[in-house]
């Protein structure tokens, strides 16, 4: 599954190289971004569901964390 | 009705990244590969609120580094629920369990749906399962509350690593969070076992578990310099120097042979005199054969041992795997009979003497476990001969001095050989680091150093593009 992504890269790299008008890579939606841990590339499409942006997941994980270790704290005082 | 349209009404409820409506440049991609990092790593590091004991048996202690979970801690179940969700759907696409037409639109943001939906699933069903079993004390003595609230604690992290995985794959950052978790756990665990400033007091005095540390120590502190480094070298015990040796060996051999590949040359049909080629690299399916290998073996081993501890005596259960509890190894067991046992490595040089056979089936079983398997994740992944020919013909690409209908064949060539035969070799490496004792398993550093492999290669891409953007 790397392989494609790569060589795909690579063909597109030396096309744009030389000819202006490069040939569009056929764009669905599997092996079109690089490469990762081989399957484990599952969400290139939208689809629908509660929208989040990154900002919001980084704050929630942050919260959650905070979260967790606040509780620690209380646990601490409680004891 | 299909089994994807299942999942539809409870789509509208998921968590789901929206996509980047810019290209985002490098530098704010590497960025947020740099945030997704620090939290995983914070979240391996902060306990779980209200556990009594994370000392009790652990039935997983061999999947630990692949799966980048951490005992005890927020990180408990890492992304085996991500993995074991991917694996399964892909597996059940692949086999046509699951009609999914990937030409469709709707069907595979259904079918990626259905895989989080999955994910989340086993996040739920595997937190209860370890509350429940015990694996942090007794569930009387634990509380409800504090039950409930392990639960939640479990099934939180475990949607945060969804998310932030998905959050690298929809183009924020590199690669996925999957490869970036399990290269940090495995690159993390080699750096401690060679720098760990932890001391442990053996019977010849106080040593250090790190190699390069305790090799300076022992080097100074000892009288007989000659036995201090023969004892640097080979302590049987703690991490030693030819553990670490092993461990950068095999990663430049697999290094070396990333770059090993067939150049097949094509040409455009549309424009003349443009030519390119086609590489098809040894390691076509990269780790995945690994990745397959253990999940099968880790299933097994669970099952088995599950069995064991109900019926010790049933001559079945006996026939799939015994297991032995390892002295001072913290509650963990190994096998000593049955197919878990022939499937599992053999420990030493004096194990191999004491039982040939065991060794050579051992061998055997990963080297046809790993070629099988690669050669049918081609298929199931659809990067097969017939997938490759379509792609090129969808770019208007020509083998050269072949006609249009003979590519197939031209691939039929190359494609299934390099898969059988570079999964052949990544079992090979894997187990000759085994051997060497290489640090962090060989499964572990194989899996480590493709990914890395894929980063540097993504890197270059990157930079490729970046330069042509700016060339115009």
């Amino acid at each position: 599954m790397s392989g494609q992504g790569d060589s795909r890269a690579g063909l597109r790299n030396r096309a744009s190289g030389g000819a202006k008008k490069s040939a569009a890579p056929a764009g669905d939606g599997r092996g079109a971004g690089g490469s990762s841990a081989g399957v484990l590339r599952f969400y290139t499409d939208d689809s629908p569901g509660i929208k989040v942006g990154p900002t919001t997941v980084l704050i929630a994980s942050l919260s959650f964390i905070g979260c967790v270790v606040l509780l620690h704290i209380w646990g601490k005082f409680r004891s | 009705m299909r089994f994807l349209h299942l999942v539809r009404p409870v789509m509208h409820v998921l968590p789901e990244v929206a996509s980047p409506d810019r290209k985002i440049p490098f530098r704010e991609k590497l960025l947020w590969t740099t945030i997704t990092l620090f939290i995983f790593l914070v979240c391996c590091q902060i306990p779980l609120y209200g556990i009594q004991t994370s000392k009790s048996s652990d039935p997983f202690y061999w999947m630990r580094v692949i799966l980048a979970s951490n005992r005890g801690t927020l990180m408990e179940l890492g992304i085996s629920p991500i993995v074991t969700s991917g694996l399964v759907m892909q597996l059940a696409a692949g086999s046509r369990l699951i009609e999914v037409n990937q030409g469709v639109k709707e069907d595979r943001s259904l079918f990626s749906g259905a895989q989080k939906l999955f994910g989340i699933l086993i996040t739920i069903g595997e937190a209860v399962a370890y509350v429940v079993s015990g694996m942090y004390g007794d569930l009387g003595t634990l509380g409800a509350g504090n039950a409930l609230l392990i639960i939640v604690q479990l099934i939180f992290a475990g949607l945060i690593v969804i998310i932030l995985d998905e959050l690298l794959q929809k183009g924020y950052g590199l690669g996925s969070g999957i490869s970036l978790f399990i290269a940090t756990n495995i690159c993390e665990n080699i750096i401690w076992k060679a720098f760990s400033p932890t001391t442990i007091n053996t019977g010849k005095g106080t040593e250090f578990e790190g190699a390069v540390i305790a090799f300076f120590h022992l080097m100074i502190t000892r009288n007989n310099k000659a036995s201090a480094f023969w004892e640097a070298l080979y302590r049987q015990n703690l991490p030693n120097l030819t553990n670490l040796a092993a461990t950068l060996l095999i990663f430049t051999v697999v290094i070396y042979f990333q770059g090993w590949r067939v150049d097949l040359p094509v040409k455009y049909a549309k424009y003349r005199g443009q030519q390119g080629t086609y590489p098809i690299k040894l390691f076509y399916t990269s780790n995945m054969p690994i990745i397959l290998q253990t999940a099968l073996v880790s299933n097994l081993y669970f099952m088995s041992q599950l069995l064991y501890n109900r019926a010790p005596t049933n001559i079945l259960v006996r026939l799939l795997g015994k297991w032995q509890d390892v002295e001072g190894g913290n509650g963990s067991s190994i096998p000593v009979g049955g197919i878990a046992y022939y499937i599992s490595p053999p420990h030493s040089l004096a194990e191999i003497i004491y039982d040939p056979f065991h060794a050579v089936f051992y061998l055997i079983f990963i080297l046809t476990s790993c070629a099988l398997f690669s050669k049918t994740w081609i298929e199931v992944s659809g990067s097969s001969a017939r997938d490759v020919a379509k792609q090129l013909r969808e770019q208007q690409m020509m083998m050269k001095g072949q006609r249009d209908t003979a590519l197939v064949s031209v691939l039929n060539r190359y494609i299934p050989t390099a898969a059988a035969f570079g999964g052949m070799c990544i079992g090979a490496l894997t187990v000759i680091a085994d051997f060497c004792g290489a640090i962090g398993t060989g499964t572990g550093i194989l899996l480590a150093v493709t990914i890395i492999y894929q980063y540097y290669e993504m890197f270059a891409k990157e930079q490729q593009e970046g330069t042509f953007a700016f060339g115009g």
